[in-house]
């Protein structure tokens, strides 16, 4: 396996700069479920300010507000150690290069999800992040200094 | 797919595990420990807070965190939702307004049998609290510190200020800086001195020809005592004990508060206990603390705001400062301050 995470430049090389971009990503997204864990659920921290401002908002969809406040809230302690869950999920999997594909489809959702509870100042690098994703997914961005490599040789397949 | 799930399996499964870990250490940490919600200003090295938790942990033994408060609003809304599962014990830095405004949908803790400071205190001080007593809403909060508001210009200023309608003099345009009401506490005290002291429809003209006056209405009063500093304003809507802060600190007796003769606004803060704390024993003795002479002499050093027993400020440059005349401190109704905030917004959309 290891073997192949060092073949793949010599052979798909041509998605080295794409790799290296995903793994600045990957990055991004592990401090960020590490911040999150640290505030969110070491502290137990109550409801994040985010969402509290982010319900007097106008920009946000009707039915997201909805489910924010009627579900998000009630069950933050769940919402948000599955929020983490998912962003370590693909900060970890960008960083190695494994099963980048489906997990760029949950960066991208969360990243729809920030956009809708962020300020309008952060709503452009969480645009920038969204065309990173589709670019990760489009290309099978793990192929290249990423273990999806080893297991694309082996299986094939339209999830590596 | 298969490979998907066995990952994702995995990582919620370690995430798991580490968060089962977390529960039984936290525990054990909250036997002894209090958590306090307050403003990044109290628990800034420069400010109170870490002086307090220094001298109560070692006088106690227990243990205090502060958890940083970015708008009392927001907080106690966070509070509210989370119910018992809130992660604080006691909130600390809510003036009159935070109370009218916010409080009613959080549980509190009758603590009034913990006030230690007496109405004579009060009287002593200068400041008139009766109308507390007749609060229901307020018996469930402890003040701890409060200042009169006024305006501080530099004393080699020739600005003659004597009332509120002076602050319109041609010479003062663009001259002074101002809190928004909707943002900033001195900045809704300043609304509702101009409400209280005159009839309506005056105030909202005096209001609407301040709008164009003003050098700025910033949304803190950090930001406004910033641009005051700075000399880009000549008058701030402050304390008046900003100039003690100029004396003590900088060793520059150039501040002065202003006297006025419809009288000052008065800010208290009050602390609360949640009726959701985790170990309200120990808040209960953090609270006594903040009213004992120690935490009122750090409070006072600290936070340049009055304590509430006068005694303190004796043989301090507190002590220094002049009687100004006040405004009786006066309870305002939650409709009633959203009544003057939307005034207020109208004008500002209209006229700002």
């Amino acid at each position: 396996m290891l073997q192949a995470y060092f073949e793949s430049i010599k052979y798909v090389g041509h998605l080295l700069p794409i790799s290296l971009l995903r793994i600045f990503v990957g990055y991004f997204y592990l401090q960020q479920a590490l911040a999150d864990w640290k505030m969110r659920i070491l502290s137990n921290s109550n409801v994040s300010d985010l969402i509290i401002d982010a319900l007097s908002s106008d920009k946000m969809p009707y039915w997201y507000r909805i489910f924010l406040s009627e579900h998000v809230i009630p069950h933050w302690n769940v919402y948000a150690f599955i929020l983490v869950g998912l962003q370590l999920a693909v900060g970890l999997s960008y960083l190695i290069g494994y099963v980048v594909r489906p997990a760029s489809i949950i960066g991208l959702f969360l990243c729809l999800n920030y956009i809708a509870i962020g300020s309008s100042q952060q709503e452009l690098f969480f645009r920038m992040m969204i065309a990173c994703q589709v670019t990760f997914m489009w290309v099978g961005a793990g192929r290249c200094l990423g273990l999806d490599y080893f297991f694309y040789k082996r299986y094939r397949g339209i999830w590596w | 797919m298969r490979q998907f799930i066995l990952y994702m399996t995995g990582i919620f499964s370690i995430l798991f595990l580490l968060y089962v870990y977390r529960e039984d250490s936290q525990q054990l940490n909250d036997q002894s420990s209090i958590k306090i919600y307050a403003s990044g200003s109290f628990i800034s090295s420069w400010g109170p807070g870490p002086e307090l938790k220094t001298l109560f942990e070692k006088q106690t033994g227990l243990k205090v965190s502060f958890i940083e408060m970015s708008d009392p609003g927001i907080t106690l809304q966070k509070v509210s939702f989370s119910a018992e599962d809130a992660t604080g014990d006691i909130v600390l830095g809510l003036d009159q307004f935070d109370i009218a405004r916010f409080t009613e949908k959080v549980r509190w803790k009758d603590i009034s049998h913990l006030n230690t400071i007496s109405q004579s205190i009060f009287i002593s001080s200068g400041l008139n609290l009766n109308e507390l007593k007749n609060s229901d809403q307020f018996m469930k909060f402890i003040p701890y510190d409060w200042s009169a508001i006024s305006f501080v210009k530099r004393s080699d200023s020739n600005y003659q200020i004597n009332s509120l309608p002076d602050l319109l003099q041609p010479n003062l345009k663009s001259k002074i800086a101002f809190e928004d009401p909707r943002t900033s506490s001195p900045g809704l005290q300043f609304l509702l001195w101009v409400a209280s002291t005159q009839n309506e429809d005056q105030a909202i003209q005096f209001l609407k020809d301040l709008n164009a006056h003003a050098h700025s209405f910033s949304p803190s009063w950090s930001t406004a005592y910033g641009l005051f500093k700075n000399k880009n304003a000549d008058v701030v809507l402050s304390y008046i004990t900003s100039p003690i802060y100029h004396l003590v600190e900088e060793n520059d007796s150039n501040y002065q508060a202003l006297e006025f003769s419809e009288g000052l606004p008065v800010q208290v803060e009050f602390m609360g206990l949640l009726a959701s704390c985790k170990n309200c024993e120990a808040a209960q003795k953090f609270i006594s603390f903040v009213q004992s002479k120690d935490g009122q002499r750090i409070i006072m050093n600290k936070n340049y705001m009055l304590p509430m027993d006068k005694q303190i400020t004796e043989g301090t440059a507190f002590d220094t400062l002049r009687v100004f005349k006040l405004l009786d401190f006066k309870v305002y109704s939650k409709e009633e301050i959203n009544k003057w905030l939307r005034i207020w917004s109208d004008i500002r959309k209209n006229d700002g």
